[in-house]
């Protein structure tokens, strides 16, 4: 039911968006064709980015996080190579992680299009931790096609050029002469050579600088803007797929931790490490720093073990935060919004965010092997670098004794950014003495793991004469961890970035956030208070938050305005694409039908990763729907329909887009509705999939429609992350016109009755269900 | 818990309801609900 606006012959280039770079070319050192392409430095940046600009327009306007992400790459990400096999075909090693999000997919289409191949002819694998390419092996920000599409086009390109040339000196005859054609250099005279047949006398013996051909030349794109399935879907379907679950190390074996009751608690004493070792299968018992590690020969033996562990835990953290507490703190640290003149008209708000866990579903893990002066770790790591320097520090080792591996993650939502449970593995692997394979409960994961902050939003905007005239958004968060590399990037770019004197957390905010619309003096400012929860980003990191209490405060004012939501907007946007996602999304979405009792629209718009979105949610608030009864599980109000309209840039895979928009829309509506932890006396009381209460499929809506744009520029935008704070808006906005009453804390539900009875602390893991076929009969 | 209810109750010749779909206890956390539904629909349109 997705719409593609988008011609088939639309003439596009990778390098359109790339006005200012150019690439550095190699031939490599190789048996067989090796290709390897660099951004010059000092060309990268996508925009002029001069110092001290703030306002107007704000820093995210003309400088965003995944341009500083690209500025940082691009004096080291010279060394992307791709190579052609004796068998025809091409292999390339991703330095961005596939968590899912469909990244090799992309990256596959881009080679199979600028060498000519089909795409089952192209080999995409991730590259381990490279520590030469210091900022650049980072997966985050929805940033992982905006800084691979142009050198990738050019490596593909560049393969294909010498891949003729081989031919054309093998034929004696001009390369121009020459064409080619899934896989094949063609003569003119009909005789054909497979890229297979050259690719041993196409290759260097020795590395040197060569031109990349020019990928800014019109072509008619066959593969790009194209919907592709994903490449490794069969694979995944059948199992066939490697995740870290399917990895065999020998000797690695399955290996758990006893947690404390309290987030970040110590252990004081294990007291019965003998009984524990007595048990079936298990093989060794270490207290490292988060815990308490068993080994044993399988993971339901090392559950059993954690069934009798005798541990003396010590403070946590956070031991006397509650959720009440943290809101008081909050509500203590943030600034007081500016008084509005006596007589001004003014809308005002203030919402509360509550905690959410970043948990993706495959469990954390991860397999280390200490060795006497010597490491070797796989993980699905997003920052690879960042890890291995941690991990060489830890253990006193120099980084060229630390080897990391980068495994393909069954998603990651900004989990795979920290590499806490491979540290564990590895103190685990150093205390015993052996290789483990460490894996996490779901228990573990939502109580010990990643959490979006808690935050409060206030909101203030002045009105004269129906005009905004100010607009003051203070965000007030418990702190977010970024000690996983970003800061690096930030901080070697810091000279570049467009934002003078601001901490980390304040960079990343004002390169992320911004308003949308015209609405006079416009200011968002973050605050944070230094509360020790683990915290990261979730699918986004500030914007969901941000952009709900925006558009709530949006609708009031245009109430007050007496216009209606869509007039308003279009009257007070200032961003051309948003307001074309906009007039789009309420045509589509048939904004301002008639709705029953109890049910309403809501419309959000939202501007990030260079792309503009808008989203129409239609909500059912009607009593028997809210109260119906879930198993295990929470009804509430039921999105019935989401209308989505993007402005993508250039979608490299429009069907990947796609399925990017409605993740994005499940998590909004998480966040909206019913996804949160409660803290009560430094415990996360949440400890399964059926506590946190996702989106599942009793709470998705039965119609969602995508409609992406014509193509309005040659780069593609990010999409990861996009599409979740429009949606949790509009969401929001939805339930406020249907309820009449505004919400100002989100989930709606947290609030409430808690929809599920809390798993004991102790044992830290409950023993594994054994009555899950009753439930299929 | 109906996990795939309507496939384990083994009534053949019924159409799929939103009841049924809404009644899969999957869990999905990259969101793909909405594309399960259309799959499950269109495969038993295929059957």
């Amino acid at each position: 039911m997705t719409e593609h606006h988008r011609s088939p012959d639309d003439s596009d280039s990778p390098s359109g968006g790339l006005g200012r770079r150019r690439f550095l070319g190699y031939l490599l050192a190789a048996p067989t064709l090796a290709v390897g392409v660099q951004l010059i430095p000092g060309l990268a940046g996508p925009q002029a980015a001069d110092a001290a600009i703030i306002t107007p327009p704000e820093p995210e306007e003309i400088f965003d996080l995944g341009d500083a992400q690209n500025l940082a790459a691009a004096a080291t990400s010279g060394l992307i190579t791709v190579v052609v096999n004796t068998d025809g075909t091409a292999s390339f090693a991703a330095i961005r992680t596939e968590v899912g999000q469909g990244m090799t997919t992309a990256i596959a289409m881009m080679i199979a299009e600028y060498m000519d191949l089909d795409m089952d002819q192209v080999t995409v694998t991730l590259a381990d931790a490279r520590p030469e390419l210091i900022f650049n092996q980072l997966t985050g920000g929805s940033n992982s096609m905006r800084s691979q599409y142009g050198p990738t086009c050019a490596a593909a390109a560049l393969a294909k050029q010498q891949i003729v040339a081989a031919a054309a000196s093998r034929w004696n005859i001009a390369p121009a002469r020459l064409r080619t054609e899934r896989g094949r250099v063609i003569h003119p005279d009909g005789r054909r050579l497979g890229y297979g047949e050259l690719a041993t006398e196409a290759a260097s013996t020795r590395t040197r600088r060569v031109t990349v051909p020019d990928i800014k030349a019109a072509k008619k794109f066959k593969i790009l803007g194209h919907p592709q399935k994903r490449i490794d879907a069969l694979e995944i379907v059948t199992g066939q797929k490697t995740f870290g679950m399917d990895m065999q190390v020998p000797g690695a074996l399955p290996t758990m931790v006893v947690r404390p009751p309290t987030v970040n608690g110590t252990v004081e004493s294990l007291n019965n490490a003998s009984a524990i070792l007595a048990l079936p299968g298990i093989t060794d018992v270490a207290v490292i720093s988060t815990g308490v590690a068993i080994r044993g020969k399988t993971f339901g033996q090392c559950i059993d073990a954690i069934q009798i562990a005798d541990v003396t835990w010590g403070a946590g953290t956070v031991d006397s935060e509650s959720d009440a507490s943290v809101l008081a703190a909050l509500q203590a640290a943030a600034p007081t919004l500016p008084i509005p003149p006596i007589g001004d008209l003014f809308v005002k708000g203030e919402f509360t965010f509550y905690f959410a866990s970043n948990t993706p579903l495959e469990p954390d893990w991860a397999i280390a092997d200490v060795q006497a002066g010597s490491v070797e770790i796989w993980a699905p790591l997003k920052v690879p670098i960042d890890a291995a320097e941690d991990f060489a520090l830890m253990l006193g080792l120099p980084q060229s004794a630390v080897t990391v591996h980068v495994v393909s993650a069954g998603g990651s939502f900004g989990r795979h950014l920290f590499h806490d449970c491979a540290t564990e593995a590895i103190e685990a692997s150093q205390a015993m003495g052996k290789p483990v394979k460490l894996m996490w409960s779901r228990t573990d994961t939502f109580r010990q793991g990643r959490t979006h902050p808690m935050c409060i939003s206030q909101v203030l905007a002045t009105t004269l004469l129906g005009n905004v005239v100010t607009y003051t958004q203070l965000h007030t968060s418990v702190q977010t961890d970024f000690s996983h590399g970003l800061g690096e990037i930030l901080t070697a770019t810091a000279g570049s970035l467009p934002v003078a004197n601001l901490g980390l957390s304040e960079t990343i905010f004002e390169l992320t956030e911004s308003s949308p619309y015209n609405f006079g003096v416009t200011a968002q400012l973050l605050n944070e208070i230094q509360l020790e929860f683990n915290t990261g980003s979730m699918r986004n990191i500030y914007s969901p938050n941000v952009v709900t209490a925006q558009e709530l405060i949006v609708d009031q004012i245009a109430a007050q305005f007496g216009q209606d939501p869509v007039a308003f907007r279009q009257a007070f946007l200032k961003d051309s694409s948003v307001l074309a996602a906009l007039n789009k999304v309420a045509e589509v979405g048939d904004w301002g039908r008639t709705m029953p009792a109890h049910c309403a629209q809501g419309i959000a718009v939202h501007s990030e990763y260079q792309a503009g979105i808008a989203v129409l949610a239609e909500i059912n608030c009607t009593p028997h729907v809210v109260n119906r009864k879930i198993q295990d599980g929470v009804g509430g109000p039921r999105v019935t329909k989401v209308v989505i309209v993007v402005d993508p840039g250039f979608a490299i895979n429009p069907l990947g887009f796609e399925a990017q928009m409605i993740g994005g829309v499940e998590d909004g509506i998480a966040m909206a509705l019913t996804a949160s932890l409660h803290i009560q006396d430094g415990l996360i009381l949440e400890g399964s999939w059926d506590n946190f209460f996702y989106t599942r499929e009793w709470n998705t809506p039965p119609e969602i429609q995508v409609v992406l744009l014509p193509n309005t520029s040659n780069s593609p935008c990010g999409a990861g992350e996009l599409a979740v704070a429009p949606t949790m808006a509009a969401v929001a906005c939805a339930y406020a016109r249907a309820t009449g009453t505004m919400p100002t804390s989100f989930p709606i539900n947290h609030s409430g009755p808690l929809g599920f009875t809390p798993l004991p602390t102790t044992p830290s893991t409950p023993q594994s269900p054994t009555n899950g076929l009753k439930f299929a009969q | 818990m109906p996990t795939y209810s309507f496939i384990l109750n083994g009534e053949k010749g019924r159409e799929i309801t939103e009841e049924d779909l809404d009644g899969i206890r999957n869990i999905c956390r990259c969101g793909t609900y909405y594309r399960i539904r259309e799959a499950i629909v269109a495969g038993a349109k295929n059957m």
